[in-house]
């Protein structure tokens, strides 16, 4: 690598200001502990560490504030490897993905790995695929890239258009979900003396945060942001890593969950928990959010999922976060080549990490609960069984009195607030009940910020600017995106009120949508030189047809292949169709043929800066 | 060898590192789990073999291959020339 004139400049304090961030963190979260010894209420330790770290990413979002359309969309290119990694990882494993998997794993065993894993795969494919070619076009956006390979409007437009569907539906599932968490946290609404049902009013403050945290600075104050929460989320490791201290005397909960399998094996042998054992089609198969008890063995592979469900599974999520229009701008946003790649070796070892502490969260979790919740006489119930019921995560059966009914007794969990059994299971003070909470809130706003920007960046660069109005002045550029975030923030609240839509099963749907529609014609892109604009015109919307009807319909499968993964067949009809139409249409012309070649050699100046150069060449001089 | 002549000769390079790694991720996220029952039956670490493979093994795997993937287009930067970037 060599450093140019053109080479953005790091800042180098970012370190010290992104150790104070974290500090204040660990320092609010003693502080609590503390207070609560000293006797500090319960609810406004709740409402303290719920509400304080939001504060703090709104307090950032503003601090990075930002004029510059280049820091608006691209964070102005100078986001350091490890940096642009944090926030990449934070943003794929967002609030559903994270609470979700959790869930699956708990209520499904070992097969719901396919979960994370899929995940984890799609973030390295994307290293492999796709980093140093998109970061040598250096786009803003996915549809911004499609137009630079291919110097096609229509292409552009509807890229953009597409763009919608998978982002708005990942908007919607955190924010419903995050709406769920903070009703435990916080008071309903009436008693702030506001007439609203308290579902609105927690989704309104969902969406309120996530707004503030991006609306002043765009994708800058989205990936300062996205950091901290990252660290935020790592607070999940406390309460994980104090129990796992307690059950097998070892701080390493991700190495030492194999005997807690072990012991639920046991225990599920012992109280005759198990009744069903036989996979079942993925759609049904995944836990319902609603309160269900335990039935499935934890450690017998595919008896949840079917084979061929898994193996989809981790196609569709690898191919979906390849391909996904939020994620992608991500790897422009570093200073090189070198940073880019850098930065996806880190995401890599980041979000290997997180894939290996979501299994140990969750079947600690079950250990604990097998063995002191199900089958258990309800006289000799812990403490903490009744304090879950009372908070509302678990339903223990109607008689808490009657002892009678040992055998049969079948405890209820909710799948997503299980990640806050743990703290209280623990015996842990309150403060970790909180702790878990303000993790997923974190990780959930990551996600949900990322995809507002994404979007709002969509719509302000590639259909305001590049379409409407093109000689747009960055202000006013700024001005459109602002506006297009609050007005998709309105919308994706409308629509989490009027649908009462699964977070897991739209998060995973959304994937399938972003991997039929967008892999073939980005991998094509990249890979084929002879993909012509109207081929890949036709693979995006092929792609995305096949997807969606699949996903609608999902009646009478196709080769057996699930609805939630519908773009097993999205895909493939997406590369046929991009493929003939290609074929059949004239040659591609020779601007996108360079420009093919060009991204495919790192060296040189990015299409992106060869373009604003050559447009600045092309203007009339003299003008001031 | 012209100009020409080098892009494609690095690109053959990085094509073929690249279809490298596509098989071993694959391999690993689609093969891997089919032998996940057979393999469950032996345990390590007191986890089910085949789980532990897919889950700990894979992502650790990946995650080591990824930099000698990215050390890989480095190197053939490098032996190309093509370490001036912007």
């Amino acid at each position: 690598m060599t450093l140019n004139y053109n080479t953005p400049v790091i800042n180098p304090r970012l370190g010290s200001s992104f150790a104070i961030f974290a500090s204040a963190y660990a320092c609010l979260v003693v502080m609590l502990i503390v207070l609560e010894q000293l006797g500090l209420s319960m609810p406004a330790i709740d409402k303290l560490i719920i509400v304080t770290p939001a504060l703090f990413y709104i307090a950032i979002g503003f601090m990075t504030r930002t004029t510059s359309a280049d820091d608006f969309l691209l964070a102005g290119q100078r986001v350091p490897p490890f940096y642009n990694a944090l926030a990449f990882t934070s943003m794929v494993f967002g609030g559903s993905i994270l609470l979700g998997s959790i869930g699956s794993l708990f209520f499904l065993g070992i097969d719901a790995i396919a979960i994370p894993v899929g995940c984890f795969a799609g973030l390295v494919l994307t290293g492999v695929l796709f980093v140093p070619h998109l970061r040598k076009v250096g786009a803003s956006t996915l549809p911004g890239f499609l137009h630079l390979r291919f110097g096609h409007r229509g292409l552009r437009l509807a890229a953009a258009a597409l763009t919608l569907a998978p982002c708005l539906a990942v908007i919607v599932a955190e924010a419903a979900l995050g709406g769920k968490l903070i009703g435990f946290f916080l008071p309903p609404p009436q008693a702030l003396g506001l007439n609203l049902p308290p579902p609105a009013f927690f989704l309104i403050l969902v969406f309120a945060s996530v707004f503030l945290t991006v609306a002043f600075g765009g994708m800058r104050s989205a990936t300062w942001s996205q950091c901290v929460q990252f660290v935020v989320v790592l607070g999940i490791l406390a309460p994980l890593v104090a129990v796992s201290v307690i059950r097998t005397n070892l701080p390493l909960p991700q190495l030492t969950y194999g005997s807690q399998l072990e012991e639920i094996k046991a225990d599920e042998l012992a109280k005759g928990v198990v009744t069903i054992s036989q996979p079942q089609p993925l759609s049904e198969v995944l836990p319902k959010p609603h309160a269900q008890p335990l039935v499935r063995p934890a450690e017998r592979a595919f008896s949840a999922f079917r084979p061929m469900d898994f193996l989809l599974l981790v196609f569709c999520l690898a191919t979906g976060v390849a391909a996904h229009p939020a994620f992608l701008p991500r790897l422009s946003m570093t200073p090189t080549i070198l940073a880019s790649r850098r930065s996806l070796g880190w995401a890599a070892v980041i979000a290997g990490f997180v894939v290996l502490t979501i299994p140990a969260y969750a079947f600690f979790t079950e250990a604990m609960a097998l063995e002191a919740l199900v089958g258990v006489p309800a006289s000799d119930l812990p403490a903490w069984a009744r304090a879950l019921q009372q908070v509302g995560l678990i339903s223990l059966p109607a008689n808490p009195f009657d002892s009678f009914n040992a055998a049969t007794q079948r405890v209820t969990f909710h799948r997503d607030t299980l990640a806050l059994i743990l703290p209280v299971a623990g015996n842990l003070p309150r403060v970790f009940f909180g702790l878990a909470a303000a993790s997923a809130l974190a990780a959930l706003s990551a996600c949900a910020a990322g995809h507002l920007v994404a979007v709002a960046n969509t719509v302000s660069d590639d259909v305001y600017h590049g379409f409407l109005n093109k000689a747009a002045t960055p202000g006013r550029r700024l001005m459109v995106a602002r506006l297009a975030m609050l007005l998709l923030a309105v919308a994706a609240f409308i629509i989490a009120r009027s649908v009462a839509a699964d977070p897991l099963r739209l998060v995973i749907a959304a994937f399938s949508v972003s991997s039929g529609t967008f892999f073939a014609v980005l991998v094509l892109s990249v890979w084929w030189r002879r993909l012509t604009a109207t081929g890949a015109l036709a693979g995006l919307f092929f792609g995305f047809a096949v997807t969606a009807l699949y996903l609608r319909e999902g009646g009478a499968p196709l080769f057996g292949v699930d609805a939630l993964t519908a773009a097993a067949l999205g895909v493939p009809v997406s590369f046929a169709a991009a493929i003939l139409v290609s074929l059949v249409s004239k040659a591609p012309n020779p601007s996108a043929l360079d420009a093919v070649d060009e991204l495919r050699i790192p060296a040189g100046e990015t299409l992106q800066s060869r373009m604003l150069r050559l447009a600045a060449r092309a203007k009339p001089l003299g003008k001031p | 060898m012209s100009e020409d002549d080098i892009k494609q000769a690095y690109w053959r390079r990085i094509r073929r590192l690249t279809f490298g790694m596509i098989v071993v991720i694959a391999g690993l996220s689609l093969l891997l789990p089919i032998f996940m029952p057979a393999l469950n039956a032996y345990r390590f670490l007191r986890f089910p073999l085949g789980y532990f493979l897919f889950c700990d093994a894979s992502i650790l795997a990946l995650a080591i291959l990824i930099y000698g993937f990215f050390g890989g287009q480095q190197r053939s930067d490098r032996a190309y020339n093509m370490t001036i970037q912007f």
